[in-house]
């Protein structure tokens, strides 16, 4: 048993809007079935790679109002509609609130890129002055904590991390410490990418970063297979609001899970391959088991950053391996959501927190013929019910970002 | 109601999402909830969807719906 440090901070809500499901509770079930989501998809239809794993169904429109969401980038909307999703869940109201002491803290990574790329055209095609004046507060990246704020009145400090596919997890790792300062009571922390626009996904393609397989989408994303060949785009968003345990228990507030360390790296490296010694990686990693005070033997669970990517998923796995050792079960569930970019250690923190809640761990979808180079215990098949007490999530970005979390079942 | 008002009642319904129901004649673009940037982004749709030239500082919050015909109507715009 590991008992949470003095500077652990409670999960008291989940909000989710991912390509498994408009809310936590069906993603999590899609999750736990393991079924992918990648599918063909209509808007990047002719490009090499013209499937990913989308937000099904989503109508910003009837979520946030006709005359709210034209004027906002999607990124922001998957954003606003799950924080509402979390501040409901922790039984919290905005109306109610001292807002001056909630903060607002999500990753993002690319923007409303959605948005540039439409308005570049109209730019190109028309004349400067068929573009849009809502075009830059659109497109910038921080508006999806600006209108989060807004929406939630939340007057504390409110800010995006960019540290690509890291930037949710640094997003949580940053509200704990204002948290822990002392700075707000309550923070909304996260993730939110909606980057599945014909522009961008030719230039992750471009790149090489992407599965190819059209003939087969939905066996694309298979984290730590033989066969793996790059990840699947997808897109969403994942809040938690996180309190002080302290403050969350005096409120009779249930608690999902306490995060319990955070730690952050760099490789320093390259721009976007992981240093393959795994040194950048195994520091963060540490790090958040040193600060959770929390023994290498201890963690039940993992749920890895697991792209699917060639690079990535050998990297990874000899760190776990070398750090942790065989006693965790592993799992990535990007093989059923596809890789979020920004919003994906976010949406897995909210994942790793319900493994906790439900002693429950999700398979890796696709994973038929574990990759020789990696020697972990991965679930696959069917989720895996166990006695989960700590559970670590790690995510890794371009940039040579790394970041770990370690959680502990409340 | 003119060919133009219909129209224009169109982009407010279906772009910037104004309640139908709260679109009449002399209701002012204050009134209907639309900010400066909104009012920016109705005169590009009515430029490119209809036909006028309106500058990007004709349309201000005082602004009614009527007021807004006549200026695109007294364009020659006929939708």
């Amino acid at each position: 048993m590991t008992l949470p440090s003095k500077g652990a901070v409670a999960i008291t809500g989940v909000g989710l809007v991912t390509a498994a499901g408009l809310d936590a509770r069906t993603s999590w079930e899609r999750v736990c079935s393991g079924r992918s989501t990648a599918a063909p998809d209509p808007e990047l239809a002719g490009l090499p790679v013209d499937f990913s794993c989308r937000v099904p169904g989503f109508d910003a429109g009837a979520l946030l109002g006709p005359g709210n969401a034209w004027r906002l980038d999607r990124f922001t909307q998957l954003a606003i509609v799950a924080a509402r999703q979390a501040v409901a869940d922790a039984g919290l109201d905005p109306e109610s609130w001292d807002g001056t002491r909630v903060g607002v803290i999500v990753g993002n990574s690319l923007g409303g890129t959605g948005t540039w790329e439409q308005q570049h055209r109209r730019f190109l095609e028309d004349a400067p002055k068929s573009v849009s004046p809502l075009m830059i507060p659109m497109g910038m990246s921080n508006m999806v904590a600006g209108h989060t704020a807004i929406d939630v009145k939340a007057f504390g400090p409110s800010m995006v991390t960019a540290s690509a596919c890291a930037s949710g997890s640094n997003a949580i790792g940053l509200a704990r410490d204002l948290l822990r300062s002392g700075t707000c009571d309550v923070v909304l922390a996260g993730g939110a990418e909606a980057a599945l626009t014909p522009g961008t996904i030719t230039g992750l393609t471009r790149m090489g970063g992407l599965s190819g397989r059209r003939e087969d989408p939905g066996a694309a994303s298979r984290p730590f297979d033989v066969a793996r060949d790059g990840f699947v785009a997808a897109e969403g968003a994942g809040i938690l609001v996180l309190e002080r345990p302290e403050d969350a228990r005096a409120r009779g507030a249930s608690v999902y899970a306490d995060v319990i360390g955070f730690g952050s790296s760099t490789d320093a490296y390259h721009a976007t391959a992981p240093d393959p010694s795994g040194a950048g990686m195994e520091r963060a990693l540490r790090a958040a088991l040193a600060d959770a005070g929390t023994g290498t033997d201890e963690v039940d669970h993992v749920n890895a950053h697991g792209t699917s990517t060639p690079l990535n998923d050998v990297t990874e796995g000899r760190v776990l391996r070398r750090v942790l050792g065989e006693r965790p079960l592993v799992t990535s569930t990007k093989g059923v959501t596809g890789h979020a970019l920004a919003a994906a250690g976010a949406i897995e923190a909210a994942f790793t927190a319900l493994a906790l809640r439900h002693g429950v761990v999700p398979p890796t979808a696709n994973l038929t013929e574990l990759d020789p180079e990696i020697d972990l215990d991965i679930t696959t098949g069917t989720a895996a019910k166990a006695h989960l007490e700590v559970a670590v999530s790690t995510s890794l970005g371009f940039g040579g970002h790394n970041a770990a979390l370690v959680f502990a079942a409340a | 109601m003119s060919a133009v008002q219909e129209k224009l009642t169109g982009l407010l319904v279906s772009q910037l999402g104004v309640p139908a129901a709260k679109i009449e004649p002399g209701i002012t673009y204050k009134d209907l909830a639309l900010d400066s940037l909104a009012l920016i982004e109705l005169t590009m749709l009515i430029n490119r969807e209809l036909g006028g030239a309106l500058d990007d500082d004709v349309l201000q919050g005082e602004t009614t719906i009527a007021d807004t015909v006549e200026l695109i109507e007294s364009q020659g715009v006929r939708a």
